[in-house]
């Protein structure tokens, strides 16, 4: 088996291995929170930060963890890692905090953490288990970025808050469409988004039947 | 292998909970002082968004100690009891502990179950004394009062402030800071322009009797009656409506009615 290095790991989850796109996880978390641009981007760099730094820890005691309770070894540091990012955000970007608190303990059960700290952490040193977490952050990130900016975008009028097309609310002509608030349209969009992706990498389609 | 013994698997599963533990503790005790002073400095940025007195537009954001310093010389604190309506006579400065309602929700206490029946804004509990903001002229006189509000939307509680005139009757603005309503619909009622529409909206009628309706289709033609309702918001009815229940609750007879109309007689100086 070629030596996976850390370019592989930072750069392949975001096109040719994305954990939603792909391999379908963390779909949950893409619903909720990508109705404005500012909360995905928010959420993205939770995760991103969340898999790296779990992933890095995990990966640097997994010589000691006993193979029985390895799952709820990975979720007590995962968790840990959450209630530490929720604390910094309450204490250095309060008005961010007060809208994300819930998903940012969303964040503990969000599929792509722990699938990096199980698949990836612990067959792998600490460094590389770091940018893999980084990568696969990178990944997740991507997709909320995307679904983040069309679902704000035709559902508010507005990007990062700011307005793009004034709506009919405040006067404009924008009749702002009302499913893109809904979870259904990050289901459209994400199905939108994998068509796209396998189009131009037609490896990623799975054989029928 | 050793760690997969029963011995050493406790001995890891201990080590690494009293590991996560300290962590965990560690840092919610060395951030806990900072939060609180943001929870504080939120909330005087809510009263004083509701005052008029900030977040106008264009304006740029005041820093934490310009919202300090002109929460300390423009609003004055009074704690209403809501059965009576009077001044509670412990009324203090409030400690910076008692800035968390929801806090002061879960101390049984403090608190008052509300009866099926009179609970229209389904908030099933209110604390028996509130707070009153009042914002005066450099005179002296009365100008705005600012009351907490909370109510029931489609999802979430709304929590808000509502400023009146010195009259008790009109509207000067609503300022609802938490909600989980849906964005895009529910949660206009933050919009500006929503919220313009509330300034100068009579609220009580003479008896003092809340008469504001959220009314669908727009107000009507008629300047009398439309002075007394506000446009829904489309695509929101029962979050207009909770916003309807909510002023109906707290500006009537089960919370701030008898304080307003204390004030209206002249029975409390403030």
């Amino acid at each position: 088996m070629a030596k996976t290095t850390v370019k592989d790991v930072l750069i392949g989850p975001i096109f040719a291995n994305n954990p939603i796109a792909l391999q379908i996880l963390g779909i949950c978390s893409a619903l909720a929170v990508t109705t404005r641009l500012d909360k995905s981007i928010i959420m993205a760099i939770g995760v991103t930060l969340v898999t790296a730094f779990s992933s890095m820890v995990i990966s640097s005691i997994r010589s000691y963890i006993p193979n029985s309770i390895r799952i709820i070894v990975q979720m007590v540091v995962i968790a840990s890692m959450v209630i530490i990012v929720d604390q910094i955000l309450k204490a250095f970007a309060y008005e961010v905090a007060k809208e994300l608190s819930v998903f940012i303990g969303l964040i503990i059960t969000n599929c792509i953490v722990m699938g990096r700290a199980e698949g990836f952490a612990m067959k792998n040193g600490p460094v590389l288990s770091f940018f893999d977490g980084i990568g696969n952050g990178l990944g997740y990130s991507f997709i909320l970025i995307v679904v983040g900016f069309f679902r704000e975008l035709f559902g508010s009028g507005t990007l990062y808050g700011v307005e793009i097309f004034k709506t009919v609310n405040n006067g404009g002509w924008y009749v702002p469409n009302g499913l893109m608030l809904m979870p259904p349209s990050a289901f459209f969009l994400i199905g939108i988004i994998i068509w796209v992706i396998r189009t131009f990498r037609p490896e990623q389609i799975e054989t029928e039947g | 292998m050793r760690h997969d013994s029963v011995f050493g698997t406790l001995v890891v599963a201990v080590a690494l909970c009293f590991g996560c533990s300290l962590l965990v503790s560690l840092s919610v005790v060395g951030l806990r002082s900072m939060q609180e002073a943001n929870k504080v400095l939120s909330m005087k940025k809510n009263i004083l968004t509701a005052a008029g007195l900030i977040g106008k537009e264009g304006e740029k954001t005041p820093s934490a100690s310009e919202i300090t310093e002109m929460y300390n010389s423009r609003i004055e604190e009074y704690v209403v009891d809501l059965d009576t309506g009077e001044i509670a006579k412990d009324s203090k400065k409030l400690a910076q502990e008692d800035w968390d309602p929801k806090k002061y929700l879960n101390d049984p206490g403090s608190i008052d179950m509300i009866p099926a029946g009179e609970d229209v804004a389904t908030i099933k509990k209110r604390t028996k004394q509130d707070y009153a903001y009042i914002v005066k002229t450099p005179e002296g006189k009365v100008e705005t009062i600012i009351l907490p509000i909370r109510g029931k939307g489609l999802w979430s509680v709304m929590w808000g402030f509502i400023a009146l005139d010195a009259d008790t009757r009109t509207v000067k603005t609503i300022n609802f800071y938490e909600h989980g309503e849906t964005p895009g619909l529910g949660a206009e009622i933050q919009n500006p322009s929503w919220v313009a529409k509330w300034d100068g909206k009579e609220v009580l009628d003479k008896e003092g009797d809340v008469i504001l309706k959220i009314v669908k289709g727009g107000v009507s033609s008629n300047p009398e009656i439309a002075k007394h309702q506000i446009d829904a918001l489309s695509g929101a009815t029962i979050t207009s409506r909770g916003v309807e229940y909510t002023i109906d609750y707290w500006l009537g007879p089960d919370a701030y009615g008898k304080f307003l109309e204390h004030v209206r007689d002249g029975s409390i100086k403030l």
